[in-house]
């Protein structure tokens, strides 16, 4: 914080220049005869004072205003009431009070036009609100003391550059960089400018921790040096060291080593030479710690030490234990384990005695600011009796003594802690990203916990105690409440007493051990629900070693009662299929020597009934010829169902013969040997042109055709005088359909499926066939990836359509 | 009819019937040899081998493909082997079904003459003689 800044650089520095200037004004004040201009000199004494004695700066300041009061000088009021706000708000006393007073202060001067005094009120009521950490409250007060700056004071000072950098310093509290890094730049540009190289020291050392922070380290180096140089033109040692250790500690940062040593070890110089204790033990110690990532661990020992002593004998505990820390370290890699012992517990107590320093600190403020209220309410009282001024004055005295203590408490502490203050600040903003992180993360394993489709449990390995489950466990195990599931696999619900051929106990406890050795198990489990409905669950649970010495399960409970079920009555079909198969292929075997075996027989039976004929024939009866007749035509009959069979039962087993087949010869053909059955019954064939060839099995093809054909000549209506049979066809790029369409008696309406084995739809005696014809055809049309379907009206006639996947590669 | 004519059948009926179709197509019935299985075909064969003239040996043989115990197929194997001056017989093999398989078994054999399908009809061994 610049407030902060400015006094140390002011502390600093050779007080000389400051109390030439205060024994120039006391002596002026001696001379003074006006009692304006006596007035006038004890506000600008106060103000002198504001460096290095708060009690002065309040002293002096309540004499000037009491003057003024009596005189009625409204612009030493004003300077007045200004001063004793800043006394007040460097105490740290009471900041609502010194609000107040540069309130008053800001009214007086509005009342005279003093503009310069309006804004440093509006700036110092800026750096309270900033102190307390309300930074939009200050910036807003910044702003204000900028814009009245800007509209009515035409030189560029001082005031001017501290409001700039303070807007700055606002932002960067509130992480604001991009608005941080343009006023800062801004003030060092008008340091430059307008030559305030103190302004231009006070603000670059936050300036440069923070470019360094944000990857600008070359920046902020060119920076440090440009401090360096600003502070050495005004002899502002303190500065100069500063920069100097902040240059080192970068060098550091960016693993440059060796300069790190080179700049600290200047820094250490001047600090030492000039007394400033805190630079020389944190130049001290970046040396050693530079000198000890160099593997220079004997020097970095020396510096350490240097560190340790310098932050001991001047209290500064941070330096000294990070010394000792580095000192355990060096002690215990040399195995002299009783000094690394020592500062071991030298660290340990430097630590807490940082710690302790902090909060003492603070306590000693908050007592400071409880009996300076007691003080200022006694004043009150006092002033308001109008009497006493001598006692008043000495209670002012003991209060600033008091004030006086704690701020300084407070400033060496905060010097301190300053980085430790950051880090602080950028820690608790880590934690905060990391609590929502961490809610986000809760609630989302929460949902997923919650909503999942599996069951859930989490349990301790150790006590076997609940921690916690869904509401899909509780369901699988039936319970209404975690503490009531106690085993993961109970045994009490599985239905059977073996589970795989071993008893359920051994068996639970073969996976209690699995989960144990291996970490995981895998299992499925039966609940019987007390419905009487066994579910079966797939088990899945993990051991959970995160916390070694509480270990947990994690288990996972899948109903798969459904794909059970389902296996089940898959693996059923399956050798029911695998039954149906193989009686199939027994079937078609049982046929095939069925119908071989039936033929011999038969040809003995049609042969000699053919031959009694002839030769008995005209021996016999008319009625004995008859008797023959039924023996030969039936006999031919089964011979032909016999030759069908036989060719069904062989038909699934052959191949299909793909060659290029000329379907038009094919068609012809079989109409060819048509002819004499279609002429017998007055049917008239048609062709279509341009009968495309196609890749198929010819013989098989020229089948379809010759049955198709041929039902068609069976079943021609004898009643029509114009019986025809038209053959058409359709095609598109992957298949070609054909058409045979007649007007014979067609089908009257049926539930029959035609195309099965045997079928017939009229009676025995009507039409000569075995009911085989159609089931050929659609087995050889099923082989060329086709179908094969019919239209028909009865006493209309009927359209059977067929289609060839014209794909198919011989 | 003077050629001799071996039939090898299991069934009786087929050497019934084709000796009515031979006789009508003009074959002398004592031309017409009847044998039962291979095993006396192939001793019929035997015993001619021995004689030194050919008054007896098949001009040709109608051989039925299944017959319990030895098949057709034996009876081929053992004409395969013979060695004789004698003209090699026409050998027929005569089935109720025309496998497939055995169309294109047969089809491989030189020595079988024809595969016909039962039973031989007059118009056959009229076509013969000629």
């Amino acid at each position: 914080m610049p407030f902060f800044m400015l006094w140390c650089t002011i502390a600093g520095l050779s007080a000389q220049s400051y109390e030439q200037e205060i024994a120039t004004i006391k002596n002026q004040i001696t001379l003074a005869k006006d009692s304006t201009i006596l007035t006038s000199l004890y506000n600008e004494l106060s103000f002198a004072y504001r460096r290095f004695s708060v009690d002065s700066l309040e002293h002096y300041a309540r004499k000037a205003i009491s003057i003024a009061e009596k005189t009625n000088d409204i612009p030493n009021l004003a300077k007045g009431y200004k001063n004793v706000g800043i006394a007040q708000y460097k105490n740290g006393s009471d900041y609502n009070r010194a609000i107040e007073n540069f309130e008053i202060a800001l009214e007086y001067a509005k009342q005279v036009d003093d503009y310069a005094t309006q804004v440093g009120c509006l700036n110092n009521i800026g750096i309270i609100y900033h102190t307390i950490s309300q930074f939009h409250t200050s910036l807003k007060y910044y702003y204000q003391g900028l814009e009245l700056y800007d509209q009515e004071i035409d030189k560029n000072e001082f005031l001017r550059g501290l409001l700039l950098g303070n807007i700055g310093t606002s932002y960067r509290e509130l992480q604001n960089r991009e608005k941080e890094f343009e006023f800062i730049e801004g003030v060092i540009s008008y340091a430059n400018d307008h030559g305030h190289p103190r302004l231009f020291i006070i603000y670059c050392d936050d300036y440069v921790m923070s470019l360094h922070k944000n990857d600008q380290s070359e920046k902020a180096l060119e920076i440090c040096e440009n401090c360096v140089r600003r502070a050495e033109e005004i002899k502002d040692y303190h500065s100069i060291t500063q920069a100097l250790y902040i240059k080192a500690k970068i060098k550091y940062d960016l693993k440059l080593y060796d300069e790190a040593i080179r700049v600290a070890t200047e820094s250490e110089k001047i600090a030492t030479e000039k007394k400033i204790d805190l630079i020389s033990s944190s130049a001290n110690l970046i040396q050693a710690q530079a000198l000890e990532k160099i593997g220079k661990d004997e020097l970095a020992k020396q510096k350490a030490i240097n560190a340790y002593k310098i932050g001991i004998e001047s209290n500064k505990y941070y330096q000294s234990s990070l010394a000792a820390q580095l000192l355990s370290t060096y002690y215990a890699n040399n195995e002299n384990y009783e000094k690394a012992y020592f500062y071991q517990s030298e660290y340990t107590r430097l630590t807490d005695a940082n710690n302790d320093q902090l909060s003492n600190a603070q306590a000693e403020e908050l007592e400071a600011k409880y009996e300076v209220d007691n003080y200022v309410k006694q004043i009150d009282s006092l002033n308001e009796q109008n009497l006493l001024q001598n006692k008043i004055n000495n209670l002012y005295a003991v209060a600033i003594v008091l004030m006086s203590l704690g701020i300084i408490m407070t400033f060496i502490f905060y010097r301190n802690s300053k980085r430790s203050t950051e880090s602080l600040i950028k820690l608790n903003e880590e934690i905060k990203t990391t609590q929502k992180e961490l809610q986000y993360k809760h609630d989302e394993l929460d949902a997923i916990f919650r909503n999942s489709y599996e069951g859930i449990i989490y349990k301790e390995i150790n006590s076997g105690k609940m921690i916690t489950c869904n509401q899909i466990a509780l369901d699988i195990h039936e319970a209404e409440h975690p503490n009531e599931i106690t085993n993961l696999m109970p045994l009490d619900r599985y239905p059977y007493p073996t589970v795989n051929g071993i008893s359920k106990e051994d068996y639970v406890a073969i996976q209690r051990d699995t989960l144990h050795k291996k970490g995981y198990l895998n299992t499925v489990w039966q609940f019987r629900r007390k419905d009487g409905i066994i579910k079966h669950v797939a088990i899945h649970a993990i051991t959970d070693h995160s916390d070694n010495k509480n270990p947990k399960i994690v288990a996972f409970y899948n109903d798969i009662t459904e794909e059970v079920e389902a296996k089940k009555t898959l693996e059923l079909h399956n050798r029911e299929l695998e039954k149906y198969i193989e009686s199939n292929i027994q079937l078609e075997q049982f046929a095939h020597v069925a119908s071989h075996d039936l033929r011999a027989p038969l040809i003995t039976i049609n042969s000699f009934s053919k031959l009694l004929k002839n030769k008995a024939g005209s021996k016999l009866s008319e009625d004995e010829n008859k008797y023959l007749d039924f023996i030969s035509t039936n006999g031919n009959q089964m011979f032909d169902l016999v030759n069908d069979l036989l060719e069904y039962s062989k038909i699934n087993s052959q191949k299909i013969n793909l060659s290029e087949v000329n379907l038009s010869d094919v068609i012809k053909g079989v109409c060819n040997t048509l002819k004499r059955q279609a002429q017998t019954k007055k049917v008239n064939i048609s062709l279509p042109k341009n009968i495309p060839n196609i890749t198929a099995d010819e013989i098989k093809i020229k089948r379809v055709f010759q049955n198709l054909l041929s039902n068609a000549i069976k079943f021609s209506d004898d009643q029509k005088d114009d019986s025809f049979i038209k053959i058409d066809f359709q095609e598109s790029p992957d298949i070609i359909e054909f058409s045979i369409e007649d007007n014979g008696v067609g089908m009257k309406k049926h539930d029959i499926d035609i195309f099965q084995p045997y079928t017939q739809l009229h009676n025995k005696g009507d039409y000569r066939g075995t009911g085989m014809g159609l089931s050929f055809c659609q087995k050889i049309v099923k082989q060329h990836n086709g179908k094969i379907d019919y239209q028909s009206e009865y006493g209309i006639g009927t359209k059977f359509t067929f289609t060839i996947d014209k794909t198919l590669k011989g | 009819m003077n050629e001799l004519v071996m039939l090898v059948d299991d069934d009786d009926a087929a050497h019934t019937y084709h000796r009515i179709m031979m006789k009508e197509a003009g074959w002398h019935d004592e031309r017409i040899i009847s044998k039962y299985n291979v095993d006396e075909a192939i001793e019929y064969i035997g015993k001619q081998l021995e004689q030194p003239v050919q008054e007896k040996w098949p001009k040709f043989i109608f051989v039925d493909l299944n017959m319990p115990a030895k098949s057709g197929y034996d009876f081929i194997d053992f004409m395969k082997t013979i060695d004789t001056h004698f003209s090699f017989p026409d050998i027929y093999f005569v089935s109720s079904t025309k496998n497939p398989k055995d169309i294109e078994k047969v089809a491989q054999i030189p020595e079988i003459k024809g595969f016909k399908t039962k039973f031989l009809e007059k118009e056959f061994f009229e076509s013969l003689l000629e």
